[in-house]
């Protein structure tokens, strides 16, 4: 057998394996891809219950200063309702914009 | 047929695609990991397991460059050496320090075939001879798959045979003295 070592296919032969092929290996490989699926769910609404508790801990004292200036002025003025308005579209656009952001990071496997 | 698959799953994250995939594909990586971790069967199945996650959950990178078969390769020895790495109590680690120490003589007797004599081999050493005697991969693919320089593959299979070769010189001349 010693001098059979310089010979590739010998080694070849002697190194190779029967096939191997069972449908048990492929359904848990699946189940632990759904799992792992699930967890990187939970990962991605964690960020985003963070991400939104972020934003509203920003902006919300912004908005409620607004409000209750404007509460007042509303009666007076309704021109004066403008800045409130802008400002709560601003604030549910950054909300939009931060689901849409999470939701490419989860596509992209980043979270 | 193949890239077609890796794209579904690309695109859409096509579990059946993936399926197909790993039904093509999971004999040459279970028999690797298998050789690699010296036939610990429970050990081999489950770090081929978390190869094929880590290839489904990191997918996306693959473009195509090597062939999808010497990509699963790469993860599967990743797997592997991380594994030993953490468990430094496991057998295969014992058997290779000892297959340094040069007291490997008195357990080769009765080891008759190549794939008994890879155990004294180190990790890195029987899995360049595996890609490339069991697997087919040619010696840049083994570089890529291994992350080492493509001189030290060539040197490592020669080394690695010569390895083998005075294992069974010793061998044979243990029974030529005993008789």
């Amino acid at each position: 057998m010693k001098n059979d070592f310089l010979n590739d296919d010998w080694l070849k032969e002697e190194l190779s394996d029967e096939y191997i092929n069972d449908d048990n290996f492929s359904f848990s490989v699946v189940k632990k891809i759904e799992l792992h699926e699930t967890n990187s769910k939970r990962n991605f609404y964690a960020a985003l219950v963070a991400m939104i508790a972020l934003f509203g801990f920003l902006f919300i004292p912004d908005l409620m200063m607004i409000s209750a200036e404007n509460a007042v002025l509303i009666l007076v003025n309704k021109q004066q309702m403008l800045p409130f308005m802008e400002m709560e579209l601003i604030g549910l656009f950054v909300i939009l914009l931060s689901f849409v952001l999470i939701w490419s990071f989860e596509n992209f496997d980043l979270v | 047929m193949e890239a077609k698959l890796v794209e579904r799953v690309q695109r859409a994250n096509d579990h059946h695609a993936f399926e197909q995939l790993m039904r093509q594909n999971q004999s040459p990586i279970r028999q690797f990991l298998r050789r690699l971790t010296l036939q610990n069967q429970g050990i081999a199945d489950e770090l081929a397991q978390e190869t094929f996650l880590k290839a489904f959950v990191h997918i996306k990178s693959y473009r195509g460059e090597s062939k999808f078969l010497s990509w699963l390769f790469k993860i599967a020895y990743q797997q592997f050496v991380s594994s030993t790495r953490k468990k430094t109590e496991q057998t295969n680690v014992e058997v290779e320090d000892k297959a340094d120490d040069g007291k490997f003589e008195h357990r080769i007797v009765a080891e008759k075939t190549v794939k008994n004599l890879l155990k004294h081999l180190k990790s890195d050493e029987r899995a360049i001879l595996l890609l490339h005697f069991s697997h087919d991969l040619t010696h840049q693919e083994i570089a890529i798959v291994m992350q080492i320089p493509l001189g030290t593959v060539k040197t490592q299979i020669r080394r690695s045979r010569l390895k083998l070769k005075s294992y069974t010189e010793v061998n044979d001349s243990e029974k030529t003295d005993e008789k």
